[in-house]
Order: structure tokens, then sequence, then C-alpha cells
């Protein structure tokens, strides 16, 4: 009897979570950013390397935007964690208008696989009124996704 | 990864330069900002270190392109059973907002059916990989930096350096896109904001609405409109908007033969190709390409050259010297070397580049506007070189560089050259030694009639002395030299048709018989020849056959509608991509053999 071949450790641009988890840690904002992305597009297989990870990024990373990448991919690793939803919903009031738009952005994207979304609505339906033209456009495309995505703002 | 096969490639553009997109979204030829700039992505000439940019979807093996309808936005589709993406490219008109031209692609990527896993993998190489680079990443993407040229790709998903390139993977849901931008950083260039996204948005907008606005004002109604007009949006492209040069093809080293040396950079403008395309312009009711060209055209006629009043080709910005250099670290289209840039053909003697231009401004002077009194001086001073040098060998339309022969082509268009020159000043009373004007034209006529007509063979030759066979000869009739029904034309297409044509495609002449090239090896068709055929078949109403060879000859075109210079042996497409010769020859052959059909055919 052989032994059925090993399946590849699941990898980003051919790392390993361990890689982007290490990068996670990173002086720079910019590769940290980039190591939340590779972590959300690896996914639940390296949940258990990431997610705390994840969520100390989302707590504590003194750059807003990587935060909010941070929190976009929590929600595809581990949708059930309130503190993705949280973390967008921060990025959604940041001061930066770049990062409220980001925020917008990831909530349309990632926003069906969330649970309770009816606060992270009203977020975006204020977004529609922001001083910040991109911002604006950005919370619409959004709705209109979650909406083409049958999610509803509460009645 | 063996190199695509021409065909397989889309262009977009943005009338200063043009980018070939392959059917798996890769961009492998560009040359920024202009036509003539080195290249930043070269993998068509060498795929390991020219340099591509691109996007495709991970598991989607299944390719397509297609326009959206009636512009130069070109849309690359992959499918499988899993989803179906899109990425859609162009390169945006200038904004009329913007202080200068930013030079920029635009890569919009969509996911249309099913969640799409797409990967991106940026690695330009500059100055046709001659150049190194540093790359690091930014805020809005990555900064690619070399001492010749700098660009930024704006990316909203993080990327990663890796080599000298930039990469990531992302996933879009059904609806979503995300778009890409690489422009070229350029001082006074507007620092816009907005995300890239939004911006990609309005200028996809702005991009279609300009060439729907171009293409609308076409007058053609007739047969094959889709391909009429795709060629003329083609032609279009090929414009240098600054200037109103057009280049031959946007490419250089294409081959002629896979493996071959008949590998030429056409990124200039020749003059003979920009003068049939002018008139193509002009049969589609373009007036303002046609406009464009003939006022670069008049600077170059008061500049003087040193074989003439005009040299063959020039740069798009009207430079003269094009120094033709073999870029010998490049491993070439499928081996095919040397791969050259620059053109050392641009000091031939090729006489029949004023018939060309002569007829282009007759035409002109027809369909749009009066000539005026200074450019009829510049004219009557090429006309009079012509009437003092018509009898002279030259390198002819072919461009041999196997030795100076009395091409009948060539002889022929310097007689267009006088015809038109006496059509015109006795169309506004111009002045003209007309007395000399017409002796001389009816001597090269006689000379063609005496020498280039061989009585044995019964054609007409390539040049005198020869017996060999000349396709560029079908155009006797086209430039009304000769009547298409008259028995030596008859006789001539019928020759031409038994021991030129293959499959109803066109060989210029007999390589290894005719006038040497100077070049060893074979090469295909010649597409501007078929469609030349077609014509002349068509003015000698025979109509069937030429109907026939023209609608095969649509069957060569790639999935676009798009045309090289040449279609070898199992229809693949050889050389220069696209080509305007063949684009030009397209437009004629549809409206005059359209016309002959007359509108029950």
């Amino acid at each position: 009897m052989t032994t059925p071949p090993e399946s590849p450790p699941p990898a980003y641009l051919g790392e390993p979570a361990s890689t982007w988890v290490e990068l996670l840690g990173s002086d720079d904002p910019l590769n940290r950013r980039l190591a939340a992305h590779a972590l959300g597009m690896i996914g639940p297989p390296s949940a258990a390397e990431s997610v705390p990870a994840l969520a100390e990024a989302v707590a504590n990373d003194p750059a807003s935007f990587v935060r909010c990448w941070a929190s976009a991919a929590l929600a595809r690793v581990e949708p059930g964690d309130v503190r993705a939803l949280e973390g967008l919903r921060a990025a959604m009031r940041d001061e930066a208008s770049f990062v409220r738009s980001l925020g917008a952005w990831f909530l349309g994207r990632v926003g069906p696989r969330l649970p309770d979304l009816d606060d992270a609505m009203d977020e975006l339906d204020r977004l529609l009124q922001d001083e910040d033209s991109s911002v604006r456009v950005e919370a619409g495309v959004a709705l209109r996704v979650l909406r083409d995505k049958n999610v509803r703002p509460r009645a | 990864m063996s190199d695509k096969p021409i065909e397989s490639y889309g262009i977009i553009g943005d009338m200063h330069t043009i980018a070939l997109v392959g059917m798996d979204g890769s961009i492998d030829w560009c040359c920024l900002p202009h036509f003539d700039s080195p290249s930043i992505f070269a993998a068509l000439l060498d795929r390991r270190k020219g340099g591509s940019f691109r996007i495709h979807a991970l598991g989607l093996e299944r390719n397509k392109q297609m326009y959206l309808p009636d512009t130069n936005v070109l849309v690359t589709r992959f499918l499988g059973e899993a989803g179906v993406g899109e990425v859609v490219d162009f390169m945006p008109v200038r904004d009329p907002t913007e202080p200068a031209k930013t030079h920029q692609i635009v890569r919009v990527v969509r996911a249309i059916r099913g969640s799409v896993r797409f990967r991106l993998d940026c690695t330009p190489a500059f100055n046709f990989a001659r150049e190194p680079h540093d790359v690091r990443l930014d805020p809005r993407g990555a900064v690619f930096e070399a001492d010749c040229a700098s660009f930024s790709l704006i990316s909203r998903f993080p990327l990663r350096i890796r080599g000298g390139g930039a990469c990531c993977e992302f996933d879009l849901d059904p609806g979503e896109s995300t778009t890409f931008i690489l422009r070229q950083v350029q001082d006074g260039a507007r620092i816009d904001l907005l995300e890239a996204r939004l911006q990609g948005e309005a200028a996809l907008h702005r991009t279609v609405e300009f060439w729907r606005d171009w293409i609308g004002q076409s007058t053609y109604h007739g047969r094959w409109r889709e391909m009429v007009h795709r060629s003329a949006l083609v032609l279009k492209l090929l414009t240098f908007e600054p200037t109103g040069a057009i280049v031959a093809a946007p490419t250089t080293s294409l081959p002629e033969e896979i493996g071959g040396v008949r590998n030429w950079d056409y990124r200039y403008c020749w003059l003979r190709d920009a003068a049939f395309t002018v008139y193509a312009f002009l049969r589609l009711g373009f007036t303002a390409e046609a406009r464009g060209f003939m006022e670069w055209l008049q600077a170059r006629c008061d500049e003087g050259s040193p074989v003439g009043p005009l040299q063959i080709m020039y740069g798009i910005d009207g430079r003269h010297e094009l120094p033709e250099e073999d870029l010998t670290h490049l491993s070439g289209y499928r081996g095919s070397l040397p791969v050259r840039v620059g053109n050392a053909a641009s000091h031939q003697l090729q006489l029949d580049i004023y018939g060309e231009v002569l007829d282009s401004i007759y035409l002109f002077d027809k369909y749009a506007d009066q000539i005026s009194y200074d450019f009829w001086k510049s004219i009557r001073r090429l006309t009079d070189w012509v009437i003092d040098h018509w009898n002279r060998a030259d390198e002819g339309i072919w461009e041999v560089r196997g030795g100076r022969h009395h091409f009948v082509y060539s002889k022929l268009q310097c007689w267009v050259a006088l015809d038109r020159t006496i059509r015109l000043a006795q169309k506004h009373s111009l002045p003209l030694d007309m007395a000399r004007y017409v002796e001389t034209r009816n001597q090269i006529y006689e000379t063609i009639m005496q020498e280039g007509w061989d009585p044995g063979r019964r054609a007409f030759v390539q040049h005198f002395g020869s017996e060999e066979l000349d396709a560029a000869n079908l155009i006797m009739p086209l430039v009304f030299f000769i009547a298409p029904t008259d028995p030596r034309m008859q006789q001539t297409i019928d020759r031409i048709m038994d021991e030129l044509v293959s499959d109803s495609l066109v060989y210029r002449y007999g390589i290894g018989r005719a006038a040497s090239d100077g070049l060893s090896g074979e090469e295909g068709t010649f597409n501007m020849c078929t469609f030349w055929l077609v014509e002349a078949l068509a003015r000698a109403n025979r109509l069937e056959e030429a109907r026939f060879i023209f609608e095969k000859m649509l069957t060569y075109s790639n999935h676009l509608g798009l045309y090289a210079e040449e279609t070898g042996p199992a229809g693949e497409a050889l050389g220069n991509f696209p080509q305007a010769f063949t684009h030009m020859g397209l437009i004629s052959a549809a409206f005059n053999l359209d016309r002959r059909l007359g509108r029950g055919g």
C-alpha cells in the first residue's frame, strides 16, 4: 500500500502562511498590508496560524490601513470572528478618507460572509454623505454590490 | 513557454503608442510613451528577458478576445466550468482637463460568473531590456525606475516585489471589478487621489465615447462594414496625434519568415504607407486625419534630403535619421534574428513615393481642403525633381538591398506624380509649365509600355530587362494608368494569378527569380497585394473572382479582424503587426468591390 502524496501546504505566491505571519511583524506598513492580504488569500486552511496574528494586527497595528486590511483578511479566514466586522466599522470611521473608502470597499466584498451586518450597513449609508467624493462613490458601489448579493439594510 | 502566434494578439492604443495584448492576458509589446520609444514590454521578441504585464484568471483555461463594439477597448475573457473573468484593456485618450497627456495603460478586471481568482505579473524591461531598473513598493502600488523613464503601477491589491517585477493574486466575486493603471511618472502630470478604480471607470467611459464618436463619422455603409470599420480603427491607432504622422506598424522585427532574417523596424512613417492610409481615411469620410498628415508632409517637403526632396521614411516627429542597430541580446520572435531597431532603408532612393504622395494630395484636395499656394510651390519642387530624375534606377517599393533597377512600379508612380500635378493645375488654374509636364508624363507612359511590357510573357514585368512578375503592377488600373479591361492589364492579371498566387493569396514577387532583395530565405504572401488583386479584378468586372478572393482573404484575419503584413502557407500571420498597408488595402478593396457589386450583389 502506498502513501498518498501530501498536498502542498496552503500558500500565497508560493509562500506558506508562516512566512506571511512573520511579515505581519515587519517595520514596513506596506509589507504588513501585503502580509494581511496574503493570509486572507490563503484563507481558512491556515486559520490556526493566521487568526491570532491577524487579530493582533486588527487590534494593535499602528497604521489604520493595515488594521483595515487585517480586518478584511480575518473576515475571509474566520467569518464568525466579530473582531473582523468591528475592524471594518472602525475603518469606515477613520479620519483618513482613503481608509474610509477602503473600509467601504471591503464591506462590499466580504460583507455577505459576516453575521449581524445591520450596524455596519448604517455606517455604509452614512458614508454616502461623506465629505470625500471617492468615499461616497465607494460606499455607493459597496451598497450596490451588497444588494446584488441579497444583503439589505434594515428597514 | 513558446512564443505565441502573431495573430493571437489584440491591440490597444492612444494615438501615441500601441500595446499588444495576448489571448492569455499578457501585454507582450509596448513602447512608451511613443511608438518609436524604447520598449518596456518586449516579451514578443524575447520571452525570457523582454518584459511583460500579464493578468489572467487562474484555473480558467479557455480564452476569447473581443473589442467593445466600435471601439479600441479590448476585452480578454477567461472561461471555465468554475466561472468567467474578464480583463478590459485600453489606453485612455487625452482628458481635456489634463495639463499634459498622461501615458498610461488601464486594465479593468472583472468577475462575470463565479468567484474568480486572478494573478497579476508586471515585469517591465526598460529600453529593449538593456537598462536596469529598481522597483519599490508605494502606498498606491509599485514604482519601476530606470534612468530613461519611470512608471508606477497603481493597484488596490498589495503587490509583492519579485525580481524586477511586481505580482499579486486576488479574488473577485461576480459583479466585482478592480482596476490597475500603469502610467509613466511625468513632471507636471496631474496627481489624482481618486482610487484607480474610479479613475479607470471615468477613463473607460471617456475612451469608449471617443472611439464611438470617431467611427460614427464614417460614411461607409457598404458590405463588410464591420471589417472596414475595424480596419479604420486600426489605422486611427497608427496615427501619431501630436504630429499627424502615421506609422507603418507598431512593432519591430516580427519576421516575414519564421527563423528568417527579414525582420524590420516599422515604427516609422513611410510616406508610401501613410499616403495610402490617407486615401483610406478619405474614402471613409475621415478628413481630420488626412489634414494632420498633410501638415506633417508639407513640413517635410520644405526640408529636403540627401536622396531627393523627400526621403522614403521619417521618424514620427519628422526626424530624418533612423540609424539601424541590431539588438543582439534579444533572442527574436521564435528565434528570428536579427532584432533590429532603426531602419537603414531610410536613405534608399524609391521614386514611387512621389506618386503616392501626389495622389494623396490630389485626393485630399478633392475630398477635403483645397491646397494652398505655398503647398503648391512645395509640390512643384517635388515634381520638378521627378521630371529630372524619373529615369534613374532605384530600390523600388520592396526596398531591395541587392542593387538598383528600373522598376516598372517606380516609373508608374512617377507618371502618377506628374499626372496628378497636371490635374491639380488644371482644376485650380495653378501656374505650371504644363507643356514640360505633359511631355514628360507621356514619355514615362510610353517608356513603361515599351520597356515594362514583355510581349513574350504577355505581362508587365518587375523591372526593365526582366521577365519576372511583380504584384505591385496590379495597381496600374487603380491609379488610372491603364483601363482595367485593357488586354495588357488582363493578361498581366492572369500571369500573376498563374505564377504569384497560392490559394487566392498573392506573393509580391518570385523570391530567387525577381530582383534580389539581398537576403536569403522565403517569405509569406503579401496581404496588400492580395487586396490589390481583388481591386484590379473588381475594376475589370471580374466580380465573382474578386468577391471570392476578398471573402477568402477575410478569413485570414485574426479573431479581432487584424492583419499582419503577410500571411504564411498555413494561414499564420507573418511580419509586423498590425500593418497599416494591409488594412488600407482592405478598405480600398471593400469600397470598390462593394460599389461594383451594387445593391443587389
